[in-house]
């Protein structure tokens, strides 16, 4: 049995359509028209305990939903939710207990005190014994960097510096299951690669099991070995994102930059190869599009080296971010 | 005994919710000395204006100038603890669901209607031992203030009377998860609270009509059963069956709120993100 189960879920909400104006306003006072949105559509999925998984899609598409209803927050329209056995909205507390949530753009502690307490607070409210508490704190100084930031009120972090003391938050009490929306948002490239190495390492040692929603692709190259991707409220990809791109785009491309000005015919009828595309980048440079399955790359730059006389040589790699984009505009 | 060192360490985190509000309460000084001036000024409008009714001995269905001397004073801090519980739970219940700090509260595992009692007692907690303390010693000395008729029963009666609003006030913080913008609720019940549980006149000067109807409202419970019992208005046996009623309101508003809570949440629609 998986350790998350979503079978069939559908959230679909009721919003109240604003007539816009002065005279809209009025309308609205008395005569209301409602709408329903499908946030989340008859989806379902899988999470075997120890995944980490990366769970993509445009703004809107239904992410958050999701994991609020995982969490517990939201209550389903339709469809089975179970995680860990237990159905999130039905025993709310009991499944809090056993999950660690970060919501990058919101904090998790109160705001009112300083990290320190908030973290005894935490401490005792998910009854994690003293030794196991200072060992936490220990751990999350030396990848997190914590250690200083402890004793100030929560109020007055720097949105890097609540983002780390969230995570150390969130993951106090070592729960099984962790789900990540966004954790590295507005983070510069040091405390990211940080947070991802610790998530990582995590992984690995504890076999914490994950859900990465994020924006950022990197982060779910360098995480996550399978990949959702949701868009209006939809599946529309499940499996390996790195084998994805590989599979989708066989379409490689070569740029190639000259000394004298392009003369793309001449420059086919020298290189003799079928199937090759060319266009013209500017006077001195061109791209050849071919498909990799059909034509070695290497054959190509060898008869680029040896019957022209380029002055550079890139060839284009598809990236994560162009793959992700053609699955959504499928 | 298991259950009971359970229930104990549960407790005692919910208690530090309290001291987390009442420290919060502490740290603004020129609000404190503000707010207090300007509920000296109502008890002390309140008090002349009650010196010009009951002059020369006068006395209203029972209430003489030296009663209303006590009842001002008390009603006057009573005032603050109104205004800690609507602010306190009703406003924050408001605030935390749109901002979004429901959210969080919700992924803890505690009872989200406990965490808000909790808080709400700690800032009542610091509205009676600072603000409290120091209206009733500056009436004690400037005016004179009568004792409590009984502490303890008074005392049992007020901590009745707070549950009862407190009910109440999560009750209307509620209101905004369906409602979205509760600020009129929340404004219609204050002012109820603050004319129909006793705080502003005694309920006895209301028509008759008006007072048998209330006898079958949670607001008198409020204020106006403790403050009778503190100027010893009540028999014992009036203040046996006042109590028990008391506990019952109290009791009830909790439940329903308890309850109220749970479909709220499951109706909970937050968009975006």
């Amino acid at each position: 049995m998986a350790l998350i189960e979503v079978e069939n879920l559908t959230k679909s909400y009721k919003t109240f359509k604003r007539k816009e104006g002065l005279k809209g306003a009025f309308i609205n006072l008395f005569k209301r028209e409602y709408e329903f949105v499908q946030a989340v559509d008859d989806i379902s999925f899988h999470v075997e305990s120890g995944e980490i998984l990366g769970y993509i899609g445009p703004n809107g598409a239904g992410k958050s939903t999701t994991i609020k209803i995982l969490t517990g927050i939201l209550t389903p329209t339709a469809g089975k939710v179970a995680v860990n056995g237990v159905v999130p909205y039905k025993r709310r507390q009991q499944h809090v207990k056993n999950i660690g949530v970060v919501f990058g753009q919101r904090t998790q502690l109160w705001w009112d005190i300083a990290v320190i307490e908030a973290f005894t607070l935490l401490r005792d409210i998910y009854e994690v014994s003293k030794t196991d508490f200072q060992a936490q704190l220990e751990k999350f100084d030396t990848v997190l960097g914590i250690g200083p930031l402890l004793h100030i009120p929560v109020r007055k972090l720097s949105l890097g510096q609540r983002v780390r003391c969230d995570i150390a938050a969130s993951l106090l009490h070592n729960p099984p299951v962790v789900f990540l929306d966004e954790p590295t948002i507005g983070l510069d490239v040091a405390v990211k690669s940080n947070i991802r190495e610790f998530i990582k390492e995590m992984n690995a040692s504890l076999g914490t099991t994950m859900i990465l929603t994020t924006h950022d692709l990197s982060d779910i190259e360098y995480l996550c070995q399978r990949s959702l991707i949701i868009d209006q409220g939809k599946i529309i990809f499940d499996g390996d994102l790195q084998q994805a791109r590989d599979e989708l785009a066989r379409k490689r491309k070569i740029q190639v930059d000259f000394y004298e000005r392009v003369d793309i015919d001449s420059i086919r009828a020298q290189l003799n190869i079928v199937k090759l595309e060319f266009t013209r980048r500017n006077d001195y440079a061109l791209t050849i599009s071919f498909d990799k399955d059909e034509i070695s790359a290497i054959d190509i730059i060898q008869k680029v080296l040896d019957r022209l006389h380029p002055r550079d040589i890139k060839i284009e790699e598809p990236t994560i971010e162009t793959v992700v984009k053609e699955i959504y505009s499928k | 005994m298991g259950h009971f060192r359970k229930f104990w360490t549960r407790f005692r985190i919910y208690t530090r919710f309290s001291k987390i509000r009442f420290i919060d309460r502490l740290s603004y000084r020129a609000h404190f000395f503000l707010v207090l001036t300007e509920y000296l000024l109502i008890i002390i409008v309140n008090y002349f204006l009650w010196k010009a009714i009951l002059a020369d001995g006068r006395t209203i269905r029972g209430y003489a100038l030296d009663d209303m001397v006590t009842y001002v004073a008390v009603a006057g801090v009573f005032r603050f603890i109104i205004n800690e519980l609507s602010g306190g739970i009703s406003r924050e219940m408001s605030g935390q669901y749109h901002s979004g700090e429901l959210i969080m509260n919700l992924l803890k595992p505690v009872s989200y209607q406990l965490y808000i009692y909790f808080r709400a007692f700690g800032g009542i907690l610091f509205q009676l031992l600072f603000r409290g303390a120091t209206v009733l010693t500056i009436w004690a000395l400037l005016v004179g203030l009568t004792p409590p008729d009984s502490a303890a029963t008074f005392t049992v009666s007020l901590a009745l009377g707070i549950l009862i609003y407190a009910g109440i006030a999560f009750l209307v913080g509620l209101t905004t998860f369906h409602i979205e913008n509760n600020a009129g609720v929340l404004f219609a019940t204050t002012a109820s609270i603050e004319l129909l549980s006793g705080t502003l006149i005694p309920l006895v000067m209301f028509p008759g009509w008006v007072v048998s109807i209330l006898d079958y409202l949670p607001f008198k419970m409020i204020f106006y059963i403790p403050i009778q019992i503190y100027l010893g208005q009540l028999g014992v046996q009036e203040i046996v069956s006042a109590l028990i009623v008391q506990a019952i309101w109290a009791f009830s508003l909790s439940v329903a709120g308890f309850l109220l809570f749970k479909t709220s949440v499951r109706k909970l629609t937050i968009q975006g993100g």
